[in-house]
């Protein structure tokens, strides 16, 4: 039997050392709660795998005042008690442990988590998905809608979890005073106005319209999405919040990587890279792949200049060298200055090629229609309609085309998978997304290698 | 550590307070836990009817139960965990996901509760007394009651068995084909009306003057038949319950075990002239493209209608019309005619209302337009002329009651004269 007496002990003995002598006469008399559950198989694994290793508590059977009490909220169904904590456990305890080490996550470490079936529904219609209590407690939300099969819903929790950590680790080390002057003057108390939209909040440099609140919603919002939602997705928002929000958010991420390496010695890079891990280890999420950022247009171009230095370190196949040295050795009498895959939408691309002498530079461009299939692999095909300027009318002369007609019909004829150079099993933290290749289905020596180029001002 | 001596307590009730919570706790626990043959347990809801369940408590928290929510919680046992705390009161909590949870789950993806309410009912019950073989419970929240009866070792085989359903089965078939039927208390007739989707069985008794009165309570299915379970009185007696006297003959039962066999009647013991401003005064013609009672005609002049509706915005999205409701102000022989529409992204309400005045001879009613429709109602008005300007207007309609033969419903139907190819029945209101 377990029974909660810890707090009636605790309030007795405070009451006991403020109050003993005094000259009122004291009842000889303690109340107890009798609160007392049967401990199952769902207790022992979280004893086993959550409250011996890192002192945490999970209240999965229903206690009203772990919410709102005005709410009407259904508890937890048994059967997602333990692969929720699971994942919590896989996609954050054990992502700090490996990269913070053990004891930081076990000082760390919110000591409760309190779990509920439904979501939590306000009066406005809106669900929420988690909350916390100041540091001490996360509460998750939604519990009997978790599909483990299903990777996006996995992630949905996560993100609540990361962000509610922050928090914890800015109680022990305060957010630096120079993460507020990124965007002071622009938090927003009453941040769930309805004229706090998302494209508000992110023009003004801000993740979510929640991180408007304050500055330590902002600092946990900015970890939090770079761990759960991943680099790319963080640099591609930077970029579409427009030209003056973008060195708002590179400087805030600035900020808090240098607050996670000095405070708590953590590269915020090496925990993304684990994060992904898992997710891709034990969830077969395809979220922070290279065929995700290319279908959500978070690249902007892979850069197929063979001939530069980052070449020299990689393994470039020898498909890749028949196709581009004859572009890149020269096209007729110019020189041939840069190639690259250029990322237009998640359907289409530009395959670009400068060319020129000392004093002229030209470009040669062909349009492109990008596809994944159902297999998952994509397939690419020259567009019917090209552009119109003069690069497309350059692209045509016999001397160029001579020399790209290769490289356009293999692109044509082949269905490719989109992959990291180094899976993420492999990569090395300073390659981790920097290198996209189109590997082609039917040879496995074959493949498109170059540096992803990023979408900056 | 205290620098005075303690003051001793005097007990007013001969033990302290914690010994005499710790034994009801214990009370109500082991009596759970100690019924042989578990519970039969039926509660009532804010926002719906009654459910009936069958439960086994265990001794190590674990609780099974069915219930009759679904198909599927009637006949597959559900296994989760349930505790007897100490709240305000001994308070029995299911504390983790149940079908009896399901009542309470605010998702309406679950049960089709409302929004952020769920049917209104409760995940914890206190405890209220005991009598004779029922323990009395009270949601903490809804203040709903939970009441808990000892099951036989029949009744256990039955519940357990996945036989539960099997009797729902036969309950909502046997009333289903027989939508008319009262019981006889003491020269009252009293019509029964269960309506199996809320869970509420309506009663209606005329007096020797010929005034009718109507009365409705929570039912629930348990393996005998029906529980009402609050009671409904019928002049002056408590009925508790319908069961099976054999596979053909449903009963009532009041409090004393009095039998009141149910009689199978071919038409309503009230009018329908009667019924209509007293029983319901609205006739709501449903939101969809066929339905029970619909004439080909009627069907293809509706789609017409809402098509006309459909014509038309306030530049954020066409109206879209759902139902139509034929309101009756019987007293003073006034109808209207209303489209209930929506429009935009958030489904905002948007109605046409069209008033008519009426005589009536016979049951055969005449309807005719009041003034010229104005407004938005004037601009539309040539689009629902399907309907109105060339039946409502101009036909005599025929109104009486109409069984709906899938769900055994009684509604209304209007049947032209002039054109006896369009008909079209209603939900009474």
């Amino acid at each position: 039997m377990n029974t909660m007496l810890k707090i009636w002990i605790g309030i007795g003995l405070t009451c006991c050392l403020s109050y003993s002598c005094s000259k009122e006469d004291k009842l000889n008399y303690t109340l107890q709660n009798y609160d007392t559950f049967e401990s199952g198989a769902i207790d022992d694994w979280i004893a086993k795998n959550l409250t011996d290793p890192y002192n945490i508590e999970v209240v999965y059977r229903y206690q009203r005042n772990m919410h709102d009490v005005n709410k009407n909220i259904a508890p937890a169904d048994e059967s997602k008690v333990v692969p929720q904590m699971e994942i919590v456990k896989n996609a954050f305890l054990e992502v700090y442990s490996k990269i913070g080490g053990e004891t930081f996550i076990k000082t760390y470490t919110p000591k409760q988590f309190a779990l509920f079936g439904s979501g939590d529904y306000d009066p406005d219609g809106s669900v929420k998905g988690g909350t916390a209590d100041g540091g001490r407690r996360i509460t998750l939300y939604g519990l009997n809608g978790l599909d483990i099969t299903n990777p996006n819903a996995v992630l949905g929790n996560l993100q609540v979890v990361h962000h509610e950590f922050t928090h914890i680790i800015n109680q022990n080390r305060i957010i630096p005073a120079e993460f507020e002057k990124v965007c002071v003057g622009d938090y927003y108390s009453n941040w769930n106005a309805q004229e706090n939209t998302q494209q508000v909040a992110r023009e003004l440099g801000f993740i979510t319209p929640y991180a408007r609140k304050n500055v330590g919603e902002d600092f946990a919002e900015t970890l939090s999405h770079l761990i759960v939602r991943g680099q790319l997705f963080y640099d591609d928002y930077a970029y579409r919040s427009g030209e003056e929000a973008y060195p708002k958010f590179k400087e805030k991420e600035a900020i808090v990587r240098d607050y996670m390496t000095q405070y708590f010695n953590i590269d915020v890079t090496q925990l993304q890279m684990e994060f992904q891990r898992v997710l891709e280890g034990q969830y077969n999420s395809d979220a922070l792949t290279f065929g995700s950022a290319v279908n959500s247009n978070y690249i902007d171009a892979l850069n197929w200049d063979i001939r530069s230095d980052w070449s020299l370190s990689k393994d470039i196949s020898q498909k890749q060298q028949a196709l581009l040295n004859p572009i890149l050795d020269g096209l007729g009498n110019y020189v041939t200055k840069s190639i690259q895959f250029q990322f237009v939408s998640s359907t289409e691309a530009t395959l670009y090629i400068e060319f020129g002498d000392d004093n002229n530079t030209w470009g040669a461009s062909y349009d492109f229609t990008i596809a994944q299939q159902d297999d998952g692999t994509f397939k690419m095909a020259l567009s019917e309609t090209q552009g119109e300027d003069d690069s497309y009318s350059y692209a045509n002369f016999s001397y160029i085309i001579s020399d790209t007609q290769a490289l356009i019909d293999y692109l044509e004829s082949t269905s490719f998978t989109l992959d990291w150079d180094a899976s993420i099993t492999e990569v090395a933290p300073q390659d981790y997304l920097k290198y996209g290749v189109f590997k082609d289905v039917s040879d496995p020596n074959a493949k498109l290698l170059g540096p992803v180029i990023l979408r900056t001002y | 550590m205290s620098c005075s001596k303690p003051q001793e307590v005097d007990e007013i009730f001969g033990t302290d307070p914690d010994t005499r919570i710790a034994d009801t706790l214990t009370y109500v626990k082991n009596t759970l836990v100690d019924a042989p043959n578990g519970w039969k347990a039926y509660l009532t809801t804010e926002y719906s009817g009654g459910y009936g369940f069958y439960m086994q408590f265990a001794a190590n928290d674990r609780l099974k139960m069915v219930a009759d929510l679904t198909d599927q919680t009637a006949s597959e046992l559900k296994e989760s965990t349930y505790r007897i705390r100490e709240i305000m009161a001994a308070t029995l909590s299911f504390d983790t996901y149940s079908y009896l949870t399901m009542l309470q789950d605010p998702s309406p993806d679950v049960y089709d509760g409302e929004a952020g309410k769920g049917m209104g009912s409760d995940v914890e019950f206190d405890y209220v007394k005991t009598s004779g073989d029922t323990l009395f419970f009270e949601g903490r929240k809804f203040y709903k009651p939970l009441m808990l009866v000892k099951a036989t070792e029949a009744q256990q085989q039955t519940y357990i068995s996945g036989k539960y359903l099997d009797q729902i089965e036969k309950n909502k078939a046997f009333l289903k084909e027989n939508p008319l039927t009262s019981i006889v208390v003491d020269k009252m007739e009293a019509e029964i009306t269960f309506n199996f989707p809320t869970k509420i069985v309506s009663i209606i008794t005329a007096d020797a003057d010929g005034n009718f009165s109507s009365l409705s309570a929570s039912f629930c299915n348990t393996v005998d038949g029906l529980e009402i379970i609050d009671g409904i009185e019928i002049n002056k007696v408590k009925i508790i319950r319908f069961g099976w006297k054999d596979e053909n003959t449903l009963a009532g039962f009041d409090t004393a075990g009095n039998e009141y066999p149910i009689k199978i009647n071919t038409s309503s013991i009230v009018p329908y002239l009667v019924a209509l401003g007293t029983r319901f005064s609205i006739i709501t013609v449903p939101d969809v493209t066929t339905y029970n009672g619909w004439s080909t005609d009627f069907v293809a002049r509706r789609t017409a209608a809402k098509a006309g509706i459909g014509r038309w915005s306030f530049g954020t999205g066409n109206f879209i019309l759902h139902t139509i409701d034929f309101k009756f102000q019987v007293v003073n022989n006034r109808m209207s005619v209303v489209f209930n529409n929506t429009y935009g992204a958030n489904n905002t309400n948007f109605v046409l209302t069209y008033n008519y005045t009426y005589t009536e001879e016979n049951g055969k009613f005449k309807f005719s337009l009041s003034g010229t429709p104005g407004g938005n109602d004037g601009l539309i008005y040539d689009d629902v002329r399907f309907i109105l300007q060339e039946r409502i207007n101009t036909d005599t309609f025929e109104l009486g009651y109409f069984v709906n033969s899938e769900t055994g419903e009684i509604m209304s139907q209007f049947k032209s004269i002039e054109h006896p190819d369009f008909y079209f029945t209603g939900l009474n209101n």
